[in-house]
């Protein structure tokens, strides 16, 4: 058993990841500001004896040393996210995303505590390679699109982990989530299932952006909180950098018509220009697959979820609380 | 009003102070001396226009203060690729958050700023030559050769934040800069290549004297048609004798600097080693 900090742990996957240690036997805190985590995510988990948390800013130092203190390991999740809140607000992104992790560091690093960094899929940028490989290049457009300032911050946030660990033998794990998907998820910050299934359940229209063609591969979030403990179990991991995802394909219009047919929704399915949705010259991947050899060699993780069954939890979830939202679901809050 | 310098007592820091300084400016230079040196600046050091202070760029709230009386920043200050590499966490903080706070406090007092990028941010390109709208083709984090590039594009991006929202801020990305005072080991190198004639493979394609460098950071600091712009600045010619160099990232597209800014190098490279000859004999007299 081990006592673990969760930074961002009233978010979507923090408080999945909390729940699951929770299971695990093990005592967790969470530090959160609430600035896209919500007090619901974690409510639930309240009057567990072994779990502990703090509405606090992670760039708190007096607070989070004295969490880093009383903790074995850090799983480092705080982050501005999405790709919609990133566009709108790029010097938001260098405090939460730059300035925050090195204070996640230099507390650690104090402590000489153990860091699990989550990382993004958006680290490979525009690269058209299928799949991406950890390794791999990164090929971002031009800097006048702030679309490139999530990917860089989190690049930057990379260098820094992987200095701790070969500067000061910090051991740090990297785990780069791509697109994740289950109950809590909300649609407020462009995540695209949330968004489908509450519009499914309403049914209103389904917006898909562009052609539909884009595809994506989903992991339940359950499957990805068990990946990244497994990582921070695995002593081998230290000081290395893993994908973590699902290797299931499927096109947005696809995507659409499933989410269609699991709600059994009456939705009919519109095509928005990407210029209506973000910004002009807004750039979009056309997929977007991770090699996850790694992760299974080094701990033997593949998801299990069927999408099927996300997607229903999902809406299992919406039509339960909203979303989990207290003023409801917002499915109007991407433009429409 | 009073133009500020960062970075001021560094290599091309000081020789845009003496620029400034020989223009007939007010001139504050902000430098910590982490890998500044104030005797770059021993020519003017007693120059009744320039204000030489010892801090830390990333004290947001001095340079508030700092700023009130200052029209124009040029923002240099910041750790170069072989620091950035050894100390990745300091470098981020000197080069990430020092720009950050520059650029806070350039909007609290609406001031025009220059801030000087570089070709690194371009990567491994696969064309040439570079417009400053070319994707940044970049290595992974696992090489920390590639963390001084990344961390140069979120500076920037931090600067066009701000110009988003009505700050006139204007990016130059120089193209391997050489000349008197640097300590980068590129203009060593050069000197070296010109006696025995080895090691040009590993040398830049492109080179730019400093006082060449100088006079786009300049002409950037009054041209309000660039505020809000990147623009390249570097050698865009082929340099004699240099055919088989293939360090660096590559030739600039120059078309930007001319028509924005009415900037062209005028120093090549014969000329430039002779004049880094001279005046690195100059300095050593002093």
């Amino acid at each position: 058993m081990s006592r673990a900090l969760i930074t961002g742990g009233a978010g979507f996957v923090g408080s999945h990841l909390a729940e699951y240690l929770l299971s695990q036997g093990h005592e967790v805190a969470i530090i959160d500001d609430l600035s896209t985590g919500r007090l619901e995510n974690i409510w639930h988990l309240r009057d567990n004896p072994r779990f502990h948390f703090a509405i606090d800013s992670i760039s708190n130092e007096i607070v989070m040393d004295r969490l880093g203190s009383e903790c074995d390991i850090i799983y480092h999740l705080a982050a501005a996210v999405g790709v919609e809140m990133i566009v709108h607000s790029p010097v938001h992104t260098i405090e939460t995303n730059i300035m925050g992790t090195a204070s996640v560091f230099r507390v650690a690093n104090r402590y000489r505590r153990k860091v699990i960094l989550t990382s993004t899929s958006e680290i490979y940028g525009k690269s058209d390679k299928v799949p991406f490989a950890e390794d791999d290049d990164r090929v971002l457009g031009p800097t006048t699109r702030s679309r490139w300032s999530y990917s860089t911050s989190k690049a930057v946030d990379e260098f820094l982990a992987l200095a701790y660990w070969k500067e000061r033998g910090l051991p740090i794990v990297i785990v780069r989530l791509f697109n994740t998907i289950g109950p809590r998820q909300t649609g407020r910050y462009g995540m695209v299932v949330p968004r489908f299934v509450g519009q499914a359940l309403a049914n209103k229209p389904i917006t898909v952006y562009g052609d539909g063609t884009q595809s994506r591969c989903f992991a339940d979030v359950r499957d990805v909180v068990r990946g990244i403990h497994g990582l921070a179990e695995c002593a081998e991991a230290e000081g290395q950098v893993f994908n973590l995802g699902s290797t299931r394909e499927i096109s947005m219009s696809d995507l659409a018509r499933l989410v269609i047919s699991v709600t059994g929704s009456a939705s009919e399915i519109v095509y928005v220009p990407y210029d209506q949705a973000y910004e002009t010259g807004f750039e979009d991947m056309r997929r977007r697959v991770p090699d996850i050899s790694k992760v299974k060699r080094f701990i033997g993780w593949e998801p299990q979820i069927p999408l099927e069954e996300s997607l229903r939890a999902v809406a299992e979830d919406i039509r339960a609380h909203g979303g989990n939202s207290p003023s409801g679901l917002r499915t109007g809050d991407g433009p429409a | 009003m009073r133009v500020l310098v960062t970075g001021g007592a560094g290599f091309i820091g000081s020789h845009l102070v003496e620029d400034l300084l020989a223009q007939g400016q007010k001139v504050v230079v902000l430098d910590d001396l982490s890998t500044g040196d104030w005797a770059n600046l021993a020519s003017v050091a007693n120059h009744r226009n320039l204000t030489l202070l010892t801090w830390d760029v990333r004290d947001a709230q001095f340079l508030e203060n700092l700023l009130r009386n200052v029209a124009l920043v040029y923002h240099l200050a910041g750790w170069g690729p072989k620091q950035a590499r050894e100390d990745v966490s300091g470098a981020v903080s000197v080069n990430v958050m020092g720009t950050a706070s520059v650029m806070q406090a350039a909007m609290v007092n609406s001031c025009r700023v220059v801030y000087a990028s570089c070709s690194e941010v371009y990567g491994r390109p696969s064309q040439q030559p570079l417009r400053e709208d070319a994707d940044s083709q970049l290595g992974s984090p696992s090489e920390p050769v590639w963390a001084f590039a990344a961390m140069k594009l979120m500076a920037e991006l931090a600067c066009l934040s701000c110009a988003e929202r009505g700050l006139p801020v204007t990016i130059l990305r120089l193209f391997d800069v050489y000349g008197p005072r640097d300590r980068s080991g590129l203009t060593s190198a050069l000197l070296a290549w010109k006696s025995d004639g080895v090691g040009v493979e590993s040398l830049p394609r492109s080179l730019l004297y400093v006082s060449d460098a100088v006079d786009a950071l300049v002409l950037a600091g009054h041209c309000e048609l660039a505020a809000g712009e990147i623009v390249n600045v570097g050698w865009n010619r082929p340099i004699p004798g240099m055919e088989r160099a293939a360090g660096g990232v590559g030739v600039p597209d120059t078309r930007k600097a001319e028509r924005l800014l009415g900037f062209a190098p005028r120093v090549d490279l014969e000329e430039g080693l002779a004049l880094t000859r001279i005046k690195g004999r100059w300095d050593a007299l002093k």
